[in-house]
């Protein structure tokens, strides 16, 4: 069984200055698996994803991700090693064309970046990449808008988009439906499942809303002020009484 | 063939106008073109293809990687004094003279940065004016007078006469505008290449290039570090021009020039610094002409005027506006074309 295990949070605790954002969080995701957080605002799912992905530096535990610590791992350290991750708030490249962004992060994974002397559309590899990511996510005709004038939406796929071109094993994603237009949200999570099925991909999904990860998980693990508060399938957190006590307060058991 | 030649229109028209100057000058005036204003405006307008070049060199930094530096001029400088005291006083050739500022800029620059780029903004613009204002202070003392001149600055650089632009302006004249044009083509080589995007993306969202994979620290450093050699290769060519070179040089007003220059001309545009020095530099001329010592008054509140007005500089807000333009009408022809009544995107 442990084997199966892609990436694994041991005992992870941040504190910030008093506040103790994430409190005592382990969970492990098995490789291949659609693996769902959710909680209520402020229960630390962001700031979890800021410890996997190497933003902050933990107070305590590790992250482990296929045997290897990689706690210590710089962020873009830990991108080369296959972990990528989107932003709940848009994180584009704003004043670049929607092209460029999805082909920089491609070009981020090769071996050319310190070529000063080509032009970079010469490396053909990225270029074409960005075009088939461009296409997948829904973006084809718009590669060569500013990513500043796309509408909300779009700029959910590029944030996507700009995920997919670096190829990672185990995707982040952070809220990737947020603000977006209720009709479009089950386009994306589609997009999503597809994403998953056809690169054998692991993904880690934080959402705000429970009713968007139920169909789609394999285990859902809940947060609940910087804590474990349940994990397990998606039928067993829909019955379980402490969940819904946490999403909807103590009155609606009353 | 063709295409090449409508695609670089402005660029190739520019270029002939530069090199056909000198002798329309001399044609219309009557004048030799080692006389009266011929001489004059070639000499103007060989410290326009300097400060261009050094204004690009800025501009790497400022426009295309989004790096604000308050310490340039420690690299113009360090071109002009590390020219001035081999060639003078160490009797060095000017090709071997030129070799060392190049290494000794690279590993200037490549301190700095290192040093300095773990820090954002403002507070990198600070530590740079530090090291500046080290430098400065340096050449400015007595202590090193013997090498430097301090406060006179260092005069007298002994060059071949096939170099002096006293004696041959007018090669000295295509000598700086052959080097401007191949700094502009190599700069263009630089910014379109892999690491060019990288700086892009540093410029755009420093966070998101790290979290793509990019360790922006590498790409910063060695950004300044081809900023710090142009810069350098300036000073060089000041010094010759000049045959000094001062503390001026080194001074903190020597870098807002160079900022200035890029914000006229337009930030991240490549010719756009370029043509800010020759605006700055021309316009500094014409006004202190007609004005006397008021000038930087007067050119003071044009700069205000076009900060408003120009906000992307001349060749930033052309190009903005060509491209809404431009977006506008796709947007349009494409909703015409698929017969949808509003707009998707």
């Amino acid at each position: 069984m442990d084997d199966q295990i892609i990436l694994q949070a041991d005992h992870l605790r941040k504190d910030f200055g008093g506040l103790v954002a994430v409190e005592d969080v382990s969970l492990k995701v098995r490789d291949g698996s659609l693996h769902s957080i959710i909680g209520p605002n402020g229960a630390g799912k962001t700031t979890l994803f800021n410890l996997l992905s190497g933003v902050f530096k933990p107070t305590a535990g590790r992250v482990i991700y296929r045997g290897r610590d990689i706690t210590a791992q710089p962020p873009h350290r830990i991108a080369h090693l296959g972990i990528g991750r989107s932003y709940q708030i848009t994180n584009v490249f704003p004043n670049l064309s929607v092209f460029e962004n999805v082909r920089l992060a491609a070009q981020a994974m090769g071996r050319d970046n310190l070529n000063l002397l080509a032009p970079a559309a010469r490396f053909k590899s990225y270029s074409e990449r960005a075009l088939r990511v461009v296409e997948q996510v829904g973006l084809k005709g718009k590669e060569n808008l500013l990513a500043s004038v796309l509408p909300h939406g779009d700029k959910r796929k590029l944030e996507l988009g700009i995920l997919l071109a670096s190829d990672p094993q185990v995707l982040l994603l952070d809220e990737p439906t947020a603000g977006m237009a209720s009709e479009q949200v089950p386009q994306l999570m589609s997009l999503i499942a597809e994403i998953r099925k056809q690169g054998n991909k692991t993904i880690l999904l934080v959402e705000h809303n429970m009713d968007v990860v139920m169909n789609v998980s394999d285990t859902i693990t809940v947060m609940h002020y910087g804590t474990v508060l349940a994990e397990g399938a998606p039928a067993q957190i829909g019955a379980n009484e402490q969940v819904q006590k946490a999403y909807l307060g103590e009155l609606y058991h009353s | 063939m063709n295409q090449f030649i409508r695609n670089n229109l402005g660029y190739l028209l520019l270029l002939a106008a530069l090199v056909i100057l000198p002798y329309a000058l001399a044609l219309i005036t009557g004048d030799p073109l080692n006389k009266g204003l011929p001489l004059f405006v070639q000499g103007l307008m060989i410290q326009v293809f300097i400060l261009a070049v050094f204004a690009l060199s800025y501009d790497i930094l400022m426009g295309h990687t989004g790096i604000l530096s308050f310490g340039h001029a420690l690299f113009f400088g360090t071109g002009a004094y590390t020219l001035g005291i081999l060639v003078k006083y160490g009797q060095w050739s000017i090709p071997a003279a030129i070799v060392a500022v190049v290494i000794i800029a690279a590993l200037e620059s490549f301190v700095i940065g290192v040093l300095s780029l773990r820090v954002h903004g403002v507070y990198f613009a600070m530590v740079t004016l530090a090291f500046a204002t080290v430098a400065f202070i340096l050449v400015e003392a007595t202590d090193f007078k013997k090498w430097t001149g301090a406060e006179d600055g260092l005069h007298g650089i002994p060059v071949p006469d096939a170099l002096n632009p006293a004696l041959h302006r007018t090669e000295f004249y295509f000598l700086a505008l052959a080097f401007a044009v191949m700094v502009y083509l190599l700069v263009k080589l630089f910014v379109d290449s892999p690491s060019g995007r990288v700086w892009a993306a540093i410029r755009e969202n420093e966070a998101r290039a790290t979290s793509i994979g990019y360790n922006t620290l590498v790409f910063k450093v060695q950004a300044t570090i081809i900023s710090g050699i142009i810069g350098a290769l300036a000073g060089v060519l000041n010094a010759l021009w000049n045959l000094s070179a001062t503390p001026q040089t080194m001074g903190v007003d020597t870098t807002i020039n160079a900022l200035l220059m890029c914000i006229i001309g337009g930030s991240g545009t490549i010719i756009g610094p370029m043509l800010g020095a020759g605006v700055l530099q021309l316009l500094g001329y014409l006004l202190n002409l007609w004005l006397g010592s008021v000038w930087q008054l007067v050119f003071g509140l044009i700069y205000i005027l076009l900060v408003l007005f120009v906000p992307y500089g001349i060749i930033g807000t052309w190009r903005a506006k060509n491209f809404e333009w431009r977006a506008m009408w796709r947007d349009r022809l494409q909703r015409v074309a698929t017969g949808t009544g509003k707009s998707s995107g």
